[in-house]
């Protein structure tokens, strides 16, 4: 009798306090779900301060990256995803939780730190499923960066879609060596990046500034000479370089944000 | 069996029948409220002071805010004040702070003192002898604006004190006169910059108008009058310019050192966490 009696003593103590935590992190989850991130991410807080076992501080720091993530605290949201693994005993969410981070740094734009962070997990991933997966994120980290060609070829064997989305980008965007070659004559460089009449503009003040910098070479005017060569033909011809790439490189970001934008909505598979 | 016995036997059974309800009676409860549990006025208010503890003061201040549906006194709302005090909502905390009914409490007084000082850079300065407290934010007031006298010095400990007058009296001495810097660059160009400390930016502005200035004199001495106006008229900015630029850069220059001392002294006042003597004992 006296065994039975503490057995059931001990289960619905036991059973209790589980049972207490279990149903704070169903509420914290619910919260999640329903998008009330601020005060979901509060009650995983709370939940971890009364888990004195710790059982709950992965789940909940897990949670919490993902609170912070549709925040757009990427960097925190990472601390979290940190610390989730560090708790984690589970190779399976130790693996996700570090997808997690890296698909965090591409949306964060550290294209840098995505690189290093996969060849850092590369390490400790051996298999080829992910390692596949690794290259799929290093792909989505270029296409970021604009660097289609290369995406292209992270991307071939993976991913067939997103292989010629990457091709037909490169295809489309705009060379900066072709617009310096094409600024040799000054403004063709610009028309070349879509701005016809500032292509214009820059063509008649070049000529403009070289006419009259000669004429005052040829008079033997060497101040003006100077003058005009310094303060307005060497202004409009640097002018003429610098606008060119600055054109051709705006043209590319837009169309690279447009078209990751339509690919971030209408892409299928598995986006950052 | 002897009625003795008998007695102890149904009093042993009757105990143990009493704690198997007692222990279904508290696991029902438990499993209908246990989540509950952790949102009681016990629990809200170590999880409120574990979260003000580790800084998350806006949490913080909403755990107090709902441990006011359990006890509404003047904890909770000191409490309350506080975390929107380090939130830098000292409007707000003020608010708070006038809903206490012990307003006799210093620490109380202090923080609404604090507050008013953080808020408008102002000092309550009532009729009457001055608490500890506002002497030190007048000292502090002081300083800020360069003014700290000795008689400040019984307000703060002793290297806190030195620390604040040597600050103060950085922000009135060693200051460029815009005046002297204008004056100087108007009798050889880029002097005043260099007064004030942009040599750079001098020796840059006493290269063009030396530059400008002969080519000007070589055109007019070649007969080449229009690039020769064409370029006095550039000298003739550069110079104005370069006058102009001498007085804003001892501005500049003053207005970088006040800037520097006044954050030095209010860094020195948020180390020392604003002389606030509140203690929180779970944060220990």
């Amino acid at each position: 009798m006296r065994v039975i009696f503490l057995k059931i003593l001990l289960s619905v103590v036991l059973f209790a306090g589980d049972s207490t935590l279990t149903k704070q992190f169903e509420y914290a989850l619910e919260l999640y779900e329903k998008g009330n991130i601020y005060d979901s991410y509060t009650e995983f807080e709370r939940l971890k301060f009364f888990d004195s076992n710790g059982n709950f501080v992965f789940p909940a720091n897990y949670y919490q990256g993902f609170c912070l993530r549709e925040a757009g605290m990427y960097e925190l949201s990472n601390q979290k995803f940190l610390e989730a693994i560090q708790n984690a005993k589970d190779p399976a969410l130790i693996f996700d939780s570090n997808i997690m981070i890296i698909k965090n740094l591409i949306l964060s734009g550290d294209v840098l730190a995505v690189q290093r962070r996969i060849e850092y997990a590369k390490k400790s991933y051996t298999s080829s499923t992910q390692n596949e997966q690794l290259e799929f994120w290093r792909g989505w980290a270029l296409m970021f960066e604009g660097k289609w060609v290369e995406a292209s070829k992270t991307f071939t064997g993976i991913d067939e879609y997103l292989t010629s989305f990457c091709d037909s980008m490169d295809n489309e965007s705009l060379s900066v060596t072709t617009g310096l070659i094409l600024s040799l004559i000054p403004g063709l460089g610009q028309v070349y990046a879509g701005k016809y009449l500032e292509g214009a503009v820059s063509f008649a003040w070049n000529i403009f500034s070289g006419y009259l910098t000669i004429n005052s070479f040829l008079n033997k005017d060497f101040a003006g000479t100077v003058l005009a060569g310094n303060f307005l033909f060497l202004r409009f011809i640097t002018g003429n370089f610098n606008n060119t790439i600055k054109y051709i490189e705006e043209k590319n970001f837009e169309s690279r944000k447009e078209a990751i934008n339509q690919l971030l909505k209408n892409y299928k598979g598995q986006k950052p | 069996m002897t009625p003795f016995l008998r007695l102890i036997k149904m009093t042993y059974y009757s105990c143990i029948r009493t704690l198997l309800i007692l222990t279904i009676v508290i696991s029902v409860n438990s499993r209908l409220f246990s989540q509950n549990e952790l949102h009681n006025e016990i629990n809200i208010k170590r999880f409120a002071e574990y979260l003000y503890c580790k800084g998350d003061y806006q949490r913080a201040f909403y755990e107090f805010e709902r441990m006011q549906s359990f006890e509404n006194n003047d904890t909770v709302h000191f409490l309350s004040a506080l975390s929107l005090f380090r939130l830098g909502e000292y409007k707000l905390s003020s608010k708070y702070l006038s809903s206490i009914s012990s307003t006799n409490l210093h620490v109380v007084q202090d923080l609404n003192e604090l507050n008013l000082f953080l808020n408008t850079g102002e000092i309550n300065l009532e009729p009457g002898k001055k608490s500890d407290y506002q002497l030190k934010l007048e000292g502090i007031k002081f300083a800020l604006s360069g003014n700290l006298s000795n008689s400040y010095a019984t307000a703060f400990n002793p290297d806190d004190f030195t620390y604040y007058f040597q600050q103060s009296n950085n922000i009135n001495t060693g200051g460029k006169s815009p005046v002297l810097s204008g004056i100087l660059s108007a009798i050889i160009p880029g002097m005043g910059q260099i007064y004030s400390g942009s040599t750079g930016d001098g020796l840059g502005g006493l290269f063009n108008i030396v530059t400008f200035g002969s080519l000007s004199y070589w055109s007019f001495t070649e007969n080449k009058n229009f690039t020769g106006y064409l370029l006095a008229a550039f000298t003739a900015w550069f110079y104005l310019g370069n006058i102009y630029g001498a007085v804003q850069s001892a501005n500049n220059y003053n207005y970088e050192k006040l800037t520097l001392s006044q954050n030095s002294i209010m860094d020195y006042f948020k180390k020392r966490d604003f002389y606030l003597e509140v203690n929180i004992p779970v944060c220990k």
